[in-house]
């Protein structure tokens, strides 16, 4: 699998990797702030709206006590004027000019600006009349002081006047802003009970949308820990099937998610793993078992046939010996390959030998046989490339060439020609065993082929099949087909083709072997085996 | 899970268009509080007007002089209007000099003489604009008034038309202070005029009776006394102001004297005006008030920018009669009944109209025995 967690022993579980904006604690704080945000804004907004009001109240209210000031103010003015023309103690100057002043100070506060209010106006015309007046009064202050009698009578008897009129102007201006006020009161009492209303509307909208808004959050956060802890115990029930949809998130939920659905897919595969491996073993250890009843039926057939080979080979060695003593030179090398035919039989019993020893087994069949039939068989030979060192499983050629010699050439009138071809290439060995025999028909092919067609045995014969021969070969090689067939019809020869596949390493350990041994010519050559008697063709 | 997050979408919105509402409502309600000071437009001048006389014809004055300051960018204020104590047109000129507007709209009923106080407002840089009766030795700088002469023409064809070449004795109601020179002006001509346009053996006995007008009371008693002192009633009486019109109008009613006499009147009130309909009074001279006040402005705003207006502005009069009471609704847009004050003048009338018809009744059948 790709990139399984390993964590070793020593190794510390780092912090798993979360986008920085994605993380549940950056969103649980996130989520926080937003709340406490907007609890602020909402409460700044309430503070405003209250504050607005105060402010309102506050100037509504405010102007009534410079009026009063004002009333209290001209009156002390006036008394101070007329306590200084009746006594012109220097007190009453005193206190008659820290009063202009403190006067003068009030209307400043008026308004003197051509308002649109009656209000306004009025304010102005107060203020206009208090300055006339304290002109007046100033003229009155001094016409006392130049002892000017009739003067500060009469200018008295204005200021008097003018005094009259100012608080008449400024009742009237009480009176005014008292109506005013008396209706602002009641919008002023309206308007509050609409911003209790609307305070305790802003609360509860507020109290509604942190609601909502941690409610949708929470449950985004956690709804792909729902379907994973669902997953979860379907997983922990052995169903290791479940499908987990990736997480959309990218905080640790969704790393959790994604984690738990790659561990998932890591089993999922492992087990599959396996399951082929073993799958293949048991194919192993069946093909070994197959081929190993085959070999011991090989070799059982074949010592079924030779009762005491070593007997007989030590018994043919010695014959060998005795021909030579004797200088009996054909019958001595006969003899020899005899034994040497048999040695390689008997040796091979472990199924696997190389093609240059399956070579001269055939060889040593065709000369025995030659013997046999006076020289009947014709042999040839053509090997291309090296087949010293290639492997291949036992007892495979011999069989063949045998099937060749007893249903293709026995019982020709013609001169019997077996054709033996060794073609090496880059991967694989083709052996080809041909006859001029009486060939087979296409039905006969097809019977062999599917390995169901069982020849009587023949006495005289190593009794291998070219089932067994088959069937060997698709063991050694886990490979069907590397035995074929072909003919062109009845009386026009037999032709076998076995293939040999390079077996891996196995292969290439004989290759190893390659240099210790002198290299022959390559290229095609065609020997005859010697004969015994028959010459030459 | 969607449908939960629809209705909980639903919800806000509902809550924040509520909120909303709330907050719209909360600020208007705030607004609707009057603070002093706060956005309030500054006009370029500041007039006052003063006349201790609260008629419907000043009302209709100071109602022009406002709209026309309004359209030229100024403020106009009636001095001496809500205060706790009622002022005349003295002291109100006293209180107006001292608070210094941009100008004064002056009247003073004949016989008053405020040149004194004109001078010293004069002194103060403050411009004086007299209205209807002049100080013409003072130094006003305008004054806004009625033509006398053409006055008395207007009366004198006037009772020619009344009297359609009958015999006739013809009131006029002076008043009291009124030997003044607009008054007397208006007097004689209107007798030149009626001498002259006389059918040949017609015979109008003119007189005059003196009215206080200048107190508040005193002209109501004094036309009262006419019809009380058991004399013979003239054929036409004339009045010269609102009041005296208001109240031979009133006592002719009470006393029972529909149709027995013609009123030629002085001002076209809204209750004036319906009499004129009805007959009650036979016509009515108009003085466009309207005019004056809008004059009163005109030529303060003329002052304050040139520095000089023409000393004499005429306003327009005409006489308004049964015939042409009609059109002079249209032209001017006085719909019938209309304002609170005449609604109520209407209701008193209609109520004194159905004591008269009771007392009417017996007399008339008196009358043809």
């Amino acid at each position: 699998m790709r990139e399984t967690a390993k964590v070793g022993k020593g190794d510390s579980i780092q912090t798993a990797k979360v986008g920085k904006g994605d993380s549940i604690q950056t969103r649980l704080i996130g989520m926080v702030a937003v709340t406490l945000a907007v609890t602020l804004l909402v409460n700044l907004f309430i503070y405003r709206q209250i504050s607005s009001m105060v402010r309102t109240i506050d100037s509504v209210f405010a102007s009534n006590v410079t009026i009063s000031e004002l009333t209290e103010e001209l009156g002390l003015l006036q008394g101070h004027v007329y306590e200084y023309l009746n006594t012109k103690s220097s007190e009453a100057l005193e206190e008659y000019y820290r009063s202009v002043q403190e006067y003068h100070a009030l209307i400043e506060q008026l308004n003197g600006k051509r308002m649109d209010s009656e209000i306004k106006l009025l304010e102005k015309n107060i203020r206009n009349m208090s300055e006339r007046y304290l002109e007046i009064a100033d003229a009155t202050v001094q016409a006392k002081r130049g002892r000017n009698v009739e003067r500060y009578k009469e200018l008295y008897t204005r200021q008097e006047d003018l005094f009259h009129y100012i608080n008449m102007h400024i009742e009237k201006l009480n009176s005014l802003q008292f109506d005013r006020n008396s209706r602002n009161y009641q919008f002023l009492l309206s308007a509050m009970r609409i911003l209790e209303l609307l305070s305790l509307g802003v609360i509860v909208a507020l109290y509604f949308f942190c609601l909502i808004f941690i409610a949708v959050v929470i449950r985004t956060m956690i709804h792909p820990l729902t379907i994973l802890s669902a997953a979860a115990t379907r997983v922990a029930d052995g169903d290791f099937l479940v499908n987990i949809p990736a997480a959309a998130t990218g905080d640790e939920i969704g790393v959790v998610t994604n984690t738990f659905r790659q561990m998932l897919e890591s089993i999922r595969a492992y087990i599959e793993r396996l399951r082929t491996s073993m799958e293949s073993q048991a194919r192993m250890k069946q093909n070994e078992l197959a081929m190993e009843a085959n070999l011991k039926e090989a070799q059982l057939k074949f010592l079924q046939a030779q009762i005491n080979p070593h007997f007989l080979f030590n018994s043919l060695n010695a014959g060998a010996q005795l021909a030579m003593m004797e200088e009996a030179d054909g019958t001595g090398e006969f003899l020899e390959k005899m034994a040497d035919f048999f040695r390689y039989t008997i040796k091979n019993t472990d199924g696997s030998s190389t093609l240059e020893e399956e070579i001269a087994s055939v060889d040593n069949y065709i000369y025995i046989l030659n013997v046999r039939f006076a020289g009947d068989i014709l042999y040839r030979k053509q090997i291309s490339g090296e087949p010293r060192n290639w492997r291949m499983p036992g007892m495979i050629l011999q069989p063949i060439v045998e099937n060749a010699v007893t249903h293709g050439i026995r019982d020709m009138i013609d001169r019997g020609i077996i054709t033996l071809s060794v073609e090496v290439e880059e991967d694989q060995v083709r052996v080809t065993v041909s006859d001029n025999g009486e060939g087979m028909t296409r039905e006969q092919i097809a019977l062999v082929s599917s390995g169901d067609y069982h020849s009587e045995q023949v006495n005289g014969s190593t009794g291998i099949g070219l089932a067994n021969v088959r069937n060997r070969l698709m063991l050694y090689y886990d490979q069907e087909d590397l035995l074929s067939i072909h003919s062109d019809g009845k009386g026009l020869g037999t032709e076998v083709t076995v293939v040999l596949p390079r077996v891996g390493p196995a292969g290439d350990a004989g290759q190893e072997e390659k240099s210790a041994v002198p290299e022959p010519d390559a290229g095609q050559r065609e020997s005859a085996v010697p004969e015994p008697d028959a010459g030459q063709e | 899970m969607r449908k939960s997050y629809f209705v909980a979408g639903l919800f806000l919105f509902a809550a924040i268009v509520l909120v909303s509402a709330l907050w719209i409502l909360s600020e208007r309600s705030i607004s609707e509080i009057q603070v002093q000071g706060t956005g309030l437009h500054v006009y370029k001048r500041h007039y006052m007007m003063i006349s201790d006389d609260h008629s419907q014809q000043w009302e209709a004055i100071f109602a022009a002089a406002q709209e026309a300051a309004r359209e030229t960018d100024a403020a106009v204020e009636w001095t001496g209007q809500g205060l706790a104590a009622s002022y005349g047109a003295a002291e109100c000129m006293e209180i107006a000099v001292a608070a210094k507007p941009d100008g004064i709209i002056l009247y003073q009923r004949s016989g008053e003489d405020l040149t004194e106080l004109i001078e010293e407002a004069s002194q103060r840089q403050i411009p004086v604009i007299t209205l209807l009766n002049d100080s013409a030795s003072s130094r006003r700088i305008s004054y806004i008034g009625l033509n006398s002469y053409q006055m008395g023409e207007i009366y004198g064809e006037e009772v020619l038309r009344v009297l359609d070449g009958a015999d006739g004795n013809v009131l006029v109601l002076l008043s009291q202070s009124g030997e003044g020179e607009s008054e007397g002006l208006l007097y004689t001509q209107m007798l030149r005029r009626a001498e002259q346009g006389k059918a040949p053996g017609q015979e109008i006995r003119f007189s005059t009776y003196g009215i206080n007008t200048a107190s508040s009371f005193d002209a109501e008693e004094d036309i009262r006394d006419i019809f009380v002192s058991g004399g013979e009633l003239p054929e036409v009486m004339i009045c010269l102001d609102p009041v005296s019109t208001e109240c031979v109008k009133s006592a002719l009613v009470d006393y029972n004297q529909v149709g027995n006499l013609s009123i030629i009147g002085y001002y076209a009130s809204e209750s004036t005006l319906e009499a004129v309909e009805k007959g009650l009074v036979t016509s009515t001279l108009n003085v466009d008030a309207r005019q004056i006040g809008r004059l009163g402005i005109e030529a303060l705003n003329e002052y304050c920018e040139s520095g000089h207006v023409s000393s004499y502005f005429n306003v327009g009069i005409e006489m308004i009669t049964q015939e042409n009471v009609e059109s002079y609704r249209k032209t001017y847009g006085i719909d019938r009944g209309t304002g609170e004050e005449d609604g109520r003048e209407k209701e008193r009338e209609k109520g004194r109209e159905e004591e008269n018809e009771e007392e009417k009744a017996p007399f008339a059948q008196g009358g043809a025995a």
